[in-house]
């Protein structure tokens, strides 16, 4: 089985875009990394050849900033198969009240919160392995 | 699912609230039907409750607005199902509680109204008998990048930028698209409880963003009957559909005749949120 | 700001802004940082800090800031007093209105 793709948004403005991609690049870059890949969703939304080949048809994971979904639609919209997506504020409840940083820089609870997301979609990438097997 | 209740009270160990939300918790504890829970003991180590949280529906009782209660089942993200805050109901009651712990006559009487609200929750949820609109129409106007929308008949404003659509003598309340987009957005929704009595002007819960926190002044006086629980898990709903899917209340009206006098209709509200806009310069 | 209304009345002429208890206020701050409407101020040479400086930019009816203290120490006037009182300016209002 191919590396499963495990996209982040892009969302620049706000803390929540970069909790998103920091926790993915945790799953790819350090738990994962053997299991799984990233990508960038420029390339996707500009139609990239080989970005679009490697998610086409393929199992992805999608984390989002918000619920415009930007990463998880546009991952279907190219013909990727979206086995789970989240949002970055599906799992804020817990962390009420916390300061995560800004759109630049996490803090320490920043950092914290990305290694829970990172976390979660590791759990999930160990399901599907698992079922694949 | 079973009967059973789990109570966490908060653990106030110095205040007048807090004492008593103990003594509430232990004579709630006297049925069998309820199991009471330690919030120090659920801190330090959230298994020891694992079985008994799953079994029955949560109560938590707060003694005052600091809610170690709530905030600790939160953390855990332990689902409630009902939330007392004690002080609250002696403010009903006109007694004010103070610091110091004390046993007098006030002190009965506050354990027996919370405890007459607690059972309260325990009878059915009504059918909501509120009919939404089949289709609103809206006006919108712009400033600078912003477009505000309003519908265009059939829901009242208050000038806290809140609104109420009528069907018959059930109403739902919610914020307008001002709010939603100058909150940003929203991460949370904490409604009040259901069967709250209240007046016109009243708090009747409030959204919080990353931006700030916005209370929900209601623009009538009546009953809580029913919230959108659908936006525990989807706050984004007042971002897309601030007057309907992210309606936030449903209320049983008491006077509306006397509440409308101080309500704009759509077209008056139109006129003063387009001032507003441009007095602010968003 | 003078000529914002609030329900028809004047700003101004409506009693509305936040009380501090000084015995339970601990100078945590919370409040300030927390409302959006720039109603508090701190003053670090003052005593106490706190001052609430702009009780007109303070949104009626709303009593977030309260629900936030951690001490309990703000309160509000009585919402229905309030309420009653900015029924009669207008009805006053409205007769002058309709002497002229």
């Amino acid at each position: 089985m191919s590396k499963i793709k495990v996209v982040p948004c892009s969302g620049i403005g706000k803390v929540f875009g970069l909790l998103a991609r920091e926790s993915v690049l945790m799953v790819t870059g350090e738990k994962c990394p053997n299991d799984t890949e990233t990508l960038c969703l420029a390339h996707v939304v500009t139609g990239d050849d080989e970005v679009v080949g490697k998610i086409k048809g393929e199992t992805c994971i999608t984390m989002d900033g918000c619920a415009k979904y930007c990463a998880k639609k546009s991952i279907e919209e190219t013909g990727g198969i979206v086995a789970k997506s989240h949002k970055v504020p599906d799992f804020m409840k817990a962390h009420r009240g916390e300061e995560h940083g800004t759109g630049t820089y996490l803090t320490d609870d920043g950092w914290k919160y990305a290694e829970e997301l990172a976390e979660i979609m590791v759990e999930e990438i160990k399901a599907i392995k698992g079922e694949v097997n | 699912m079973s009967k059973l209740i789990c109570v966490l009270p908060c653990n106030g160990l110095d205040k007048c609230a807090g004492d008593l939300s103990r003594r509430v918790a232990l004579e709630m504890a006297q049925s069998e039907e309820v199991e009471l829970i330690c919030p120090v003991l659920l801190n330090q180590n959230k298994s020891r409750y694992e079985k008994v949280l799953e079994a029955g529906s949560l109560t938590v009782i707060d003694g005052c607005n600091t809610r170690c209660a709530s905030k600790l089942a939160g953390e855990l993200q332990l689902a409630i199902k009902e939330k007392i805050n004690v002080s609250e109901v002696a403010k009903t009651l006109d007694i004010k509680l103070g610091v110091e712990i004390r046993e007098d006559a006030d002190t009965p009487a506050v354990v027996q109204a919370v405890l007459e609200k607690a059972n309260s929750f325990t009878a059915e949820p009504l059918e909501s008998e509120f009919i939404k609109p089949d289709l609103v129409e809206y006006d919108s106007f712009s400033h600078g990048k912003f477009i505000f929308k309003v519908p265009k008949a059939n829901y009242f404003f208050n000038e806290n930028d809140c609104w109420v659509s009528v069907s018959g003598n059930m109403v739902r309340v919610g914020v307008s698209d001002y709010v939603q987009q100058n909150l940003s957005d929203i991460l949370y929704v904490d409604p009040p409880e259901i069967g709250d009595q209240f007046e016109q002007f009243d708090d009747l819960g409030s959204i919080e963003s990353s931006k700030a926190v916005f209370e929900i002044i209601s623009p009538v006086s009546g009953t809580v009957v029913a919230v959108n629980t659908g936006l525990n898990d989807a706050p984004e709903q007042v971002n897309e559909s601030p007057y309907e899917k992210g309606w936030l209340v449903e209320v049983r009206l008491s006077d509306f005749e006397e509440d409308q006098d101080l309500l704009h209709d759509c077209l008056a509200y139109f006129e003063i949120l387009k001032r507003k806009v441009a007095e602010i310069d968003v | 700001m003078s000529e914002s209304t609030f329900m028809g009345v004047e700003r101004d002429r409506i009693d509305w802004s936040p009380r501090i208890d000084f015995t339970k206020c601990n100078d945590c701050m919370d409040c300030v940082e927390f409302c959006p409407h720039q109603v508090f101020e701190v003053d670090e040479n003052a005593k106490p800090k706190l001052k609430v400086k702009n009780p007109n930019n303070c949104v009626v009816f709303c009593r977030a800031c309260s629900k936030t203290c951690g001490p309990d120490a703000i309160t509000f006037p009585d919402k229905p007093e309030t309420t009653k009182k900015i029924k009669a300016i207008r009805k006053a209002e409205k007769e002058a209105a309709t002497d002229e």
